[in-house]
């Protein structure tokens, strides 16, 4: 172990040993925390601290991804395990800080679960025998809940940079991405392409000034858990980058946020600040000969700009659109240097696959899917929230075990998985299980992990439309099949919708879909179509019941709920203008 | 563009083998194979865009379809164009976008039947018609539609987008409904020309082209240099004038409005008159670029004032004559003058075939020396070149400055006066150049410059000192080089002999020292200049004193050489007239015979005189352009002015009445004209073949547009032909300016080789089918390449003559008059973030903002002025108040100046709106003027 690090680690234990006889209030302040009110409870706990005056350690935290738990704190005092509070309002504050922080006596009927608290284990549940954390595997998430995400010496003490810190010392950049490359991980992005061998293009380059780019734009639908990893553990992204920075020699590391994500945004640029206090970024880290600068980059409302090409322009300061390929990022990237864009999740992975070896990592999932999948669970669902669980899983048991199963007693009836993009599932693949493969062959995608499930009262004829609405909205207007199309798909649609079907509409819209698949600049048009293939494919009655017998086949459909009229040909605003 | 030397690849299209280029993409193999590969979004000379899909092919060996435009050739690559997917791909794609471009006459069979007065039998509305859309018959997406052959019918739904259409901007008119956004435009303005005043805006199916902020061309940057419109393949961009006009010939010819020497080509009707400029792609010194003067500048030569015949004054009254009269008139009246009284004045965008006869003309028949050009030039003086350089002209041509690591651009508002010469420099600075300028003025580029150095007008020179000192002081490797050169040690000593330290180069706060350029900003520059041999310098004179040119061009060459520019850079000294460069190699000068023989040496007169079989004059000429100004004009004075749309501005004077005979020939009667004895019509640059010299030294053709002519116009040379008839003189037996250039190319050693007909044949063909290929022809006219002839160095003299010249530690002060103790210095942009902008639309958008003028607190003191506080201007040269605005003060403007800094948008607006057919000619100089400040 280099001094360099030895003494970090020294000044960090010494830090956790001085609060270590302090009380220690949590609260999970993550997007969803956010949303139930968690900074009220966080004001409300600061101001029972200075009321009591009770010496007390008060952190943020990012969640267990429990949304429908939230507020949730918990409470450890010196000597006892935690003790976690659900659904926590402003009022009960008092209560509970009075109860349990000053009396010491941790509210049995009000609390969710414990973690290491055996004497409490016979009264309340362990947290992670909880129905939505019992078949979860943590690992890109493994801090996620536990340590303080603003505190970079809370994750130096659950092991933090040592990954980083064997890779410089004793591993060169060929073995670093020779282990990657054994630990099977693939690209959590979309693409599902093998990381190791996109570094090793990277590699190639011998350009001084290379780009590693983690995209955290993330504008799917229902999808959150790149900005679950900024919020909860920004430090395992920024080491995983430093890794792949290492693994590739390149000079510049790029966060790649959607503004206006505020929490992700904060934890991300605070954590780089104190990576680079403490020369885990900088010049010569650990007093090798490897440099490596990370900053954030924020971009405007764009789907597109997710694009990897796309983004590279965004990052440049321009509009966010597409590029051709070749040349790939790999040769000429951002500000045409070669960069590697990688999804925030597979660099999130790097630390831990680096730390505990390849073996460990390929020993988990599937054989050609290792590792874990991050899933948001959300619709209709009992449970929504972010789960991990390994590779291999059906859907069936993350929809029912970890999500609850659909609530009101009501059936599954349709899947959307992998963004707007990734089309619809019909119950009928509910057994299918979760793993890159299997969800191609099933015409799916696993894509950025959201799983939006839809229950019986789900019309599919609807849903398409409301996807392809976002697909259209999204398209960057660039390549002339996305913009017509898209454009020309909602236009009938809408007429569908509308009861004024034509004849021919779905000849007319299987001829679009296909000339933008083929024709198509970038994915957004490539797969614009999938929305509408597979809602035909697995619901094609549903299309003849509503253009046919101009009926809707579900009693529960509502007027349009969401329609971005504005960027239809012709909408209102434009003629006005 | 075939290229022989990188023909190294060979694929194959179609099932045939084809030899490319192996940096070519496969649309552009194809096309330069003869093959034709739709497409609407790519365009020569941009970068792949790949929006259109319309370039899709099947390459062997890769999956589905890709588009051409974006996938470099690869050896041995197997490619299809046609074939049943892809032309499904294609007619699907372009259904979609028939669904929002008018369409009614593209898929319609009687497209080629329909003339714009026929009544649609289908009930087309006329917003959906071809025939009512001005670009019809050179619509791209035209082209594209009939190639495919696509059905009348089509399942989707058609929508106008029914927008208003921008037609308040100047000069151009921008029609959305008829835009496929192609973004053609929107890329042309970034990556071409540097501008970025149009962008995309909106997405999705609204996605369109605008300005950023939805403001208008005025406010958004741009230059009206029009490569937008040549670059849009349907009707969305036209230009205002002559807009349904369609062409019946087109001409390639020289534009005739600044030395860069454009090619363009001109369209022309059925009336010959020119009604549209398209700036030729081939065209070595612009790459299909034009600007607003030669894009929107060329209506005066259709202009219905022109003068039409000769005239004679008689009792102060123009009386119209015929030619033979007005030539017996003049041959007779000449004979009364002698010799060193009669001048010759000729303006500076003649062609070289005119300026060769109007100075034999002068020195063998009239025996005078007195012939001179006249226009807006500072550097006219072929001396200050010759002195500094060794030759004049540049070193090297105008798109390697595209490639230099370091620009510097001294006293020059190139943008508006050399408009083209910025498209390189800007691209350079694009691609990581870093520019350098030196000007008082705030100018165009002193936004795209790394280092912007405003020195007090009249220490330029002493600045130049600085620059050198640091570069003596820089011990770079080329210093040792030049050490071994004769002059180092004079220059080294008389730089040292300034004693620069003196100079007071701190801060311009400290008591407003002269220069107000700080240490280390000059020291920064030294950095640059001594970091690479990669130096451009583009140079002008403007607010130079006269008496400081010399000096400043020898300071500015030694600066160049002593940067080690000479190896890979290029210096261009920036004239004005079209054709000045041809003026100063063919002799219009008092002191120079053609080829800068000089008229003094006998050795050299002699050549010429025996060549002409005449005595020449011995004596050096005097400068006609200073008589007048000065004044000294008497009625033994007899003067032949050979004018055209120049701007005679500079000859006005009151005292020209008092001349013994003028003669005249113009284009119009402009306020000159009124002295004139003789007036004569001349041919404007369109009505005559000849040949412009670029500043480059490029010699390229003038093209007559056809054998129509304004009323009786001649051009120069046929004048003084048919006068030496009149005068039995020999030795003007032309028939044609080509015999003029044979003779030239005989007689003048560094013009060796260069005829009509070797510039004919240097042109080759280039990448368009021909003419005769049923295909449509995306690329309007780029045909045939002419790169015209650049005339030698090596036959005047070499680089090594250049002269280190000694370094003169010169002020110019400029000095107040009592009522106008003040001076000016304008600057303008096209862009001024600082300021808010408001457009006024009354028919026509105007910009309307508060004019700011600043000046340092001790002036406003002792003009008891206060900040914010109402002014106006008055300038000297009118007595008028022509300038009102408001008062910043502002320590860091030097003592007794007034800066202030307009928008391009404004004088734009002025250009498009003015009567005057020569208006382009007469764009306002940022010259430096004494004024007069007046509290309102």
């Amino acid at each position: 172990m280099t001094k360099i690090y030895s003494d970090i680690k020294t000044k960090a234990s010494n830090v956790a040993n001085q609060l270590i006889a302090k009380p220690r209030i949590r609260v999970s302040l993550d997007m969803s925390g956010f949303a139930s009110g968690a900074d009220e409870i966080l004001e409300a706990f600061e101001d029972c601290i200075k009321k009591y005056k009770e010496d007390v350690y008060l952190t943020v935290n990012g969640g267990f991804g429990m949304a429908n738990e939230e507020p949730l704190i918990d409470i450890k005092l010196p000597d006892t395990g935690r003790v976690f509070y659900s659904k926590v309002n402003v009022k009960d504050v008092e209560n509970i800080f009075v109860k349990h922080v000053i009396n010491r006596n941790p509210i049995i009927d009000r609390a969710l679960a414990v973690l290491d608290y055996p004497e409490l284990n016979t009264v309340l549940p362990e947290l992670y025998e909880l129905p939505m954390m019992k078949k979860q595997l943590r690992i890109a998430l493994r801090n996620a809940g536990h340590i303080d995400p603003e505190n970079i010496y809370e994750y130096i003490n659950v092991g933090g940079y040592a990954a980083l810190e064997k890779a410089l010392s004793t591993m060169d950049s060929d073995e670093v991405i020779d282990e990657v490359i054994k630990s099977g991980l693939r690209g959590r992005g979309g693409a599902a392409f093998q990381t190791g061998v996109k570094w090793k293009f990277l590699k190639g380059s011998k350009e001084p000034k290379k780009f590693i780019i983690g995209n955290c734009e993330e504008g799917d639908p229902g999808a959150f858990n790149d900005k679950s990893i900024l919020e909860s553990d920004p430090h395992t992204l920024i080491e995983g980058m430093i890794l792949a920075g290492f693994a590739t020699r390149a000079s510049n590391g790029i966060v790649f946020i959607r503004h206006g994500h505020n929490i992700p945004i904060d934890r991300t640029r605070l954590a780089i600040k104190q990576a680079y206090e403490l020369g885990f970024i900088g010049e010569n880290i650990f007093g090798s000969d490897f440099s490596f600068d990370i900053e954030v980059v924020l971009v405007g409302e764009s789907y597109v700009s997710g694009e990897e090409t796309a983004l590279m322009d965004a990052i440049e300061g321009k509009r966010a659109m597409p590029r051709f390929r070749p040349p790939f990022p790999a040769t000429y990237g951002v500000w045409g240097k070669p960069s590697n864009i990688n999804n925030i999740k597979t660099l999130s992975y790097i630390p831990a696959i680096v730390g505990n070896g390849s073996d460990w990592f390929s020993n988990i999932g599937t054989a050609k899917s290792t590792g874990t999948a991050m899933i948001c669970l959300s619709g209709n669902i009992s449970q929504p929230g972010l789960v991990e669980v390994p590779m291999g899983l059906t859907i069936r048991e993350v929809i029912d075990d970890c999500g609850g199963g659909v609530p009101g007693g009501k059936e599954v009836k349709l899947l959307q998985t992998g963004g707007p993009l990734g089309g619809v599932l019909s119950a009928a693949q509910l057994d299918i299980p979760i793993d890159f493969d299997a969800m191609a062959k099933a015409g799916a995608i696993l894509g950025s992990g959201g799983i939006i499930v839809g229950d019986t009262d789900v019309c599919a004829v609807d849903l398409a439309r409301l996807l392809v609405a976002f697909c259209q909205y999204e398209s960057c207007g660039k390549c002339f099949p996305c913009r017509l199309g898209t454009t020309h798909l909602l236009e009938i649609l809408q007429r569908i919708c509308n009861f004024k079907a034509q004849d021919k509409d779905l000849e007319l819209m299987t001829k679009i879909g296909s000339d933008m698949q083929v024709g198509s600049l970038c994915g957004h048009g490539q797969l614009g179509f999938n929305p509408i293939k597979s809602a035909l494919d697995y619901f094609g009655d549903e299309f003849n019941m509503v253009m046919k017998n101009k009926k809707w086949p579900t009693t529960t459909y509502k007027e349009e709920f969401f329609m971005p009229d504005s960027s239809l040909r012709n909408s209102a605003d434009r003629i006005i203008k | 563009m075939v290229s022989t030397e990188n023909a190294n690849i060979s694929i194959t299209i179609d099932g045939k083998k084809f030899s490319c280029r192996k940096d070519a993409t496969i649309l552009e193999a194809a096309t330069e194979s003869g093959i034709y590969v739709p497409y609407l979004c790519y365009h020569p000379g941009m970068k792949p865009f790949g929006a259109c899909r319309m370039c899709v092919v099947e390459v062997e060996g890769t999956r589905g379809q890709v588009a051409s435009c974006t996938i470099p050739v690869r050896p041995d690559m197997v490619i299809n164009t046609v074939s049943e997917s892809v032309e499904k791909t294609r007619q699907g794609i372009l259904e979609l976008q028939l669904a929002e471009h008018p369409q009614g006459c593209l898929t319609c069979h009687r497209v080629e039947l329909c003339g714009p007065q026929d009544v649609c039998l289908r009930h087309v509305s006329v917003n959906d018609r071809c025939v009512t859309c001005p670009k019809n018959e050179r619509c791209e997406l035209k082209d594209t539609v009939r190639f495919h052959g696509m059905e009348m019918d089509s399942p989707l739904k058609y929508e106008y987008r029914d927008l208003p259409v921008d037609n308040k901007d100047p000069f151009y008119d921008r029609d959305y409904n008829l835009c496929i956004v192609c973004g053609r435009c929107v890329r042309v303005c970034d990556e071409v020309r540097g501008d970025n005043a149009i962008t995309f805006i909106d997405r999705a199916g609204q996605a369109l082209v605008g300005t950023s902020q939805g403001t208008s061309l005025l406010e958004s940057g741009c230059e009206f240099c029009g490569a937008c419109l040549d670059v849009c393949p349907v009707g969305a961009l036209t230009e205002t004038e002559h807009k349904w006009d369609k062409p019946q010939k087109v001409i390639r010819t020289t534009c005739s409005q600044c030395p860069v020497g454009c090619q363009v080509n001109l369209e022309v009707n059925g009336y010959s008159k020119v009604v549209r400029a398209v700036g030729e792609l081939t065209g070595p010194s612009n790459k299909g670029q034009l600007c607003y003067k030669g894009k929107f500048g060329n209506d005066f030569v259709n202009d219905a004032n022109r003068v039409k015949y000769p005239m004679i004054r008689e009792n102060g009254d123009l009386r119209r004559v015929t030619w033979p009269v007005a030539l017996k008139h003049i041959s007779e009246k000449l004979k009364s003058f002698k010799e060193k009284k009669i001048g010759l004045l000729a303006s500076s965008s003649l062609t070289n075939e005119e300026y060769y006869s109007i100075q034999k003309f002068s020195r063998k028949i009239l025996k005078s020396n007195n012939v001179n050009k006249y226009g807006i030039n500072e550097l006219n003086s072929e001396n200050l070149l010759l002195n500094s350089l060794g030759f004049v002209g540049a070193s090297n041509d105008l798109m390697a400055i595209e490639k230099s690591e370091v620009i510097l651009v001294f006293n020059a508002n190139l943008t508006e006066a050399q408009n083209v010469v910025g498209v390189p420099i800007k691209r350079a600075v694009k691609n990581g150049a870093k520019l350098v300028v030196i000007d008082p003025r705030e100018v165009e580029l002193s936004r795209y410059s790394s280092l912007w150095l405003n020195p007090t007008p009249g220490t330029e020179l002493q600045l130049l000192s600085l620059l050198i000192q640091g570069l003596l002081d820089s011990n770079s490797v080329e210093l040792k080089e030049l050490k071994k050169h004769k002059g180092f040690n004079d220059l080294e000593k008389s730089i040292k002999a300034l004693n620069l330290n003196d100079i007071d180069s701190s801060f311009r706060m400290k008591e407003f020292p002269k220069i107000g350029v700080s240490q280390d900003i000059i020291n920064d520059v030294v950095d640059l200049l001594t970091s690479t041999n990669s130096i451009s310098v583009v140079y002008g004179l403007d607010n130079i004193d006269s008496k400081l040119s010399q000096s400043c061009v020898n300071s500015i060459t030694s600066l160049f050489v002593l940067a080690g520019g000479l190896n890979q850079g290029g210096i261009y000294p920036l004239l004005n007239g079209a054709n000045e460069q041809g003026a100063s190699d063919l002799g219009i000068s008092p002191n120079f015979l053609p080829g800068y023989y000089d008229v003094s040496k006998d050795e050299e007169r002699r050549y010429f005189a025996n060549k002409w079989k005449s005595e020449l004059p011995d004596w050096n000429g005097e400068n006609f352009v200073n008589k007048i100004q000065s004044g000294e004009l008497t009625d033994d004075i007899a003067l032949l002015v050979f004018g055209d749309h120049t701007d005679t501005d500079q000859l006005s004077n009151k005292k020209l009445a008092n001349i013994g005979f003028l003669v005249y020939q113009t284009l119009y009667c402009d306020e000159f004209a009124e002295n004139a004895d003789v007036i004569l019509p001349a041919a404007a640059f369109t009505e005559k073949d000849g040949t412009f010299t670029n500043l480059e030294r490029r010699v390229q053709q003038v093209r007559s547009i056809s054998n129509v002519i304004n009323g009786e116009s001649k051009s120069s040379w046929e004048f003084l032909v048919e006068l030496s008839k009149v005068m039995n003189a020999k030795g003007f037996e032309y028939n044609s300016s080509r015999e003029i250039l044979t003779e030239i190319s005989q007689i003048v050693p560094i013009y060796e080789g260069i005829t009509w007909d070797t510039l004919e044949k240097s042109g080759k063909t280039v990448n368009r089918p021909p003419l005769d290929n049923p295909l449509p022809t995306q690329v309007l006219y780029s045909d045939i390449e002419y790169p015209g002839i650049i005339w030698n160095l090596d036959k005047l003299t070499h680089l090594e003559k250049f002269k280190l010249s000694l370094i003169q530690n010169e002020v110019f002060e400029y000095k107040g008059i009592t009522k106008f103790p003040y001076f000016l210095i304008p600057g303008r942009v096209l862009l001024d973030t600082k300021q808010d902008v408001q457009i006024t639309t009354n028919g026509i958008n105007r910009i309307v903002r508060e004019q700011y003028f600043k000046m340092n607190s001790k002036d406003a003191e002792r003009t008891k002025l206060k900040q914010n506080d109402k002014i106006a201007v008055s300038f000297a040269k009118n007595n008028q108040s022509s300038l009102e605005g408001l008062l910043l003060i502002d320590d860091s403007v030097p003592n007794g100046f007034v800066i202030t800094t307009n928008l391009f948008g404004e004088m734009a607006t002025m250009l498009d709106q003015s009567e005057d057919p020569l208006i382009m000619s007469k764009v306002p100089k940022l010259s430096i003027d004494n004024i007069n400040v007046n509290h309102i």
